[in-house]
């Protein structure tokens, strides 16, 4: 899969890549038991700090994205495992601002929802 | 007998293919790179970055003319290794001195165009692959093995045969076979070719490495076609690694138990070995740059390509002359070159400097142990 970092946007490069490895895994273009490069590798080919790749690794690692197995490196997790009913309270607050600054600019509720719904079934087909 | 006769037309060919390849080598890039340097897709066949390709090629063959004829002369009239190396060097300095100055030349007219027609081009991006090393981009590593059996044959059949290798063995020798210099028979002196094949073993599971390991280099306009090129590109140049190391091994072990008195070649098969071996290395190597191209960009690849409109980041500063990588901020080590077929080191990073270091000491050692 693809990773294409931005150096000039606002948002930290360790967080570009945990926000594509994610969408990778939703939209199935990353499986379970798919290896991820190495720190070194990838810190190489993208030409970062190894820093930042570990940091985004861990990220992903904490939030059960990925397991990290003595041989094999950073594997992608199955989505099983990743399942975490808790995650609806958790994300409370970060999707309050969202809607917050949508309602600001009139985004209505049914525009919202169907927003959501389009992404949905995206992730779902894949 | 060939090879006194026909020294000059032999010298003389090597510095008009390199003279060739000084005219084509900037255009084996792809074309989002041009002398060295990033050109944003919105201008890459922009009338002008075009003349000054055509402009590249006239300046190149204008001083090249003189050059050649200068360099017909002294060989004509002037034997030994010194002045062809001379003239050798002469020429990549001239090849790399015009690819230099037209570095320069590109940056600037990129940013003339990009400032008078106001184009804005595509956001800057690096795009990777999670799945580059996957699959079967390299030949295995076990085709190694062969190379290592020979190395341990050679080794253990001089080992064996130790008591039956003559008081006076040949250590140096010359294009014909004839042995030049004999020397006491010494453990050393008997191992001295097997120690230069573990060198060259050793040297050619590293460049194997360096393509495995090197920086992935991925259009941001089209990821998917040069991916796949570039992955396509890495398994062909191992192969050839691989088959360069076996075929030079081999040759080594024969040359061995020839050295040691151990075999016989016929002079005019050692003669013919002697010059066909390193001229079809150099020639197929040329060949197979010219139908692989810089990362696999004269590969074709049945893929359809969809632009993204975007533009790899500019990394033009790190890019010293157009050719010499010094980036101390990029952790890679390894990177795919701006000028010729292959790859180059980072020569920001110190472990870089430091393999330099090694091979360069390992060379001079084997050199002053073998008494040259």
């Amino acid at each position: 899969m693809f990773i294409k970092i931005d150096f000039v946007s606002d948002i930290p490069i360790y967080q570009q890549i945990k926000d594509q490895v994610v969408e990778g895994i939703a939209s199935g273009k990353l499986s379970g038991g798919e290896v991820l490069p190495s720190v070194r590798q990838f810190a190489e080919d993208l030409g970062v700090n190894m820093h930042t790749v570990n940091k985004a690794y861990s990220k992903l690692k904490n939030e059960s994205f990925v397991v990290v197995h003595k041989r094999q490196g950073v594997v992608v997790n199955s989505l099983e495992n990743m399942r975490d009913p808790k995650f609806l309270n958790e994300m409370g607050e970060g999707i309050k601002t969202l809607i917050a600054q949508a309602y600001c600019k009139g985004i209505t509720e049914k525009e919202f929802v169907e927003k959501c719904r389009k992404f949905y079934s995206l992730f779902n087909k894949g | 007998m060939i090879i006194k006769e026909n020294i000059f037309w032999l010298s003389f060919s090597i510095i008009i293919v390199l003279s060739f390849l000084g005219f084509i080598i900037p255009f084996l890039q792809k074309k989002t790179i041009l002398f060295g340097s990033r050109i944003p897709v919105e201008i890459i066949d922009h009338v002008e970055i075009r003349q000054l390709k055509k402009n590249y090629k006239h300046v190149y063959l204008t001083a090249e003319i003189p050059f050649l004829i200068t360099a017909w002369v002294f060989l004509n009239n002037f034997s030994g290794k010194l002045i062809f190396t001379i003239i050798l060097f002469a020429q990549l300095i001239l090849m790399l001195l015009i690819y230099a100055v037209y570095n320069g030349k590109v940056k600037q007219l990129k940013k003339t165009i990009l400032d008078r027609e106001s184009i804005r081009p595509g956001k800057e991006v690096s795009i990777v692959d999670t799945g580059f090393r996957d699959g079967k981009y390299l030949i295995s590593v076990l085709w190694f093995v062969p190379s290592v059996l020979i190395l341990f044959a050679n080794i253990i059949i001089l080992l064996l045969s130790y008591d039956n290798i003559p008081e006076r063995i040949g250590l140096h020798f010359n294009m014909q076979g004839s042995i030049t210099l004999s020397v006491q028979k010494t453990f050393f002196h008997v191992m001295h070719i097997p120690l230069n094949s573990v060198f060259i073993l050793a040297v050619f599971v590293f460049v194997y490495y360096s393509i495995k390991r090197s920086k992935q280099e991925i259009d941001s306009h089209a990821p998917e076609t040069s991916k796949l090129k570039d992955r396509h590109f890495r398994l062909i140049w191992s192969d050839y690694s691989v088959i360069v190391c076996t075929t030079a091994i081999t040759w080594l072990f024969f040359l061995s138990l020839y050295m040691n008195r151990l075999l016989k070649i016929p002079s005019a098969i050692f003669e013919l070995i002697n010059i066909a071996f390193p001229l079809l290395i150099f020639l197929s190597a040329i060949v197979l740059a010219l139908r692989t191209g810089q990362s696999g960009s004269k590969l074709k690849i049945n893929v359809p390509v969809t632009g993204t409109g975007m533009n790899n980041v500019n990394d033009d500063r790190y890019w010293k002359l157009g050719a010499f990588y010094f980036n101390p901020k990029d952790p890679a080590i390894f990177v795919e070159k701006r000028y010729g077929v292959g790859w180059t080191i980072n020569f920001g990073r110190p472990v870089s400097v430091a393999i330099i270091i090694v091979l360069a000491a390992v060379v001079i050692i084997i050199k002053l142990l073998s008494g040259k």
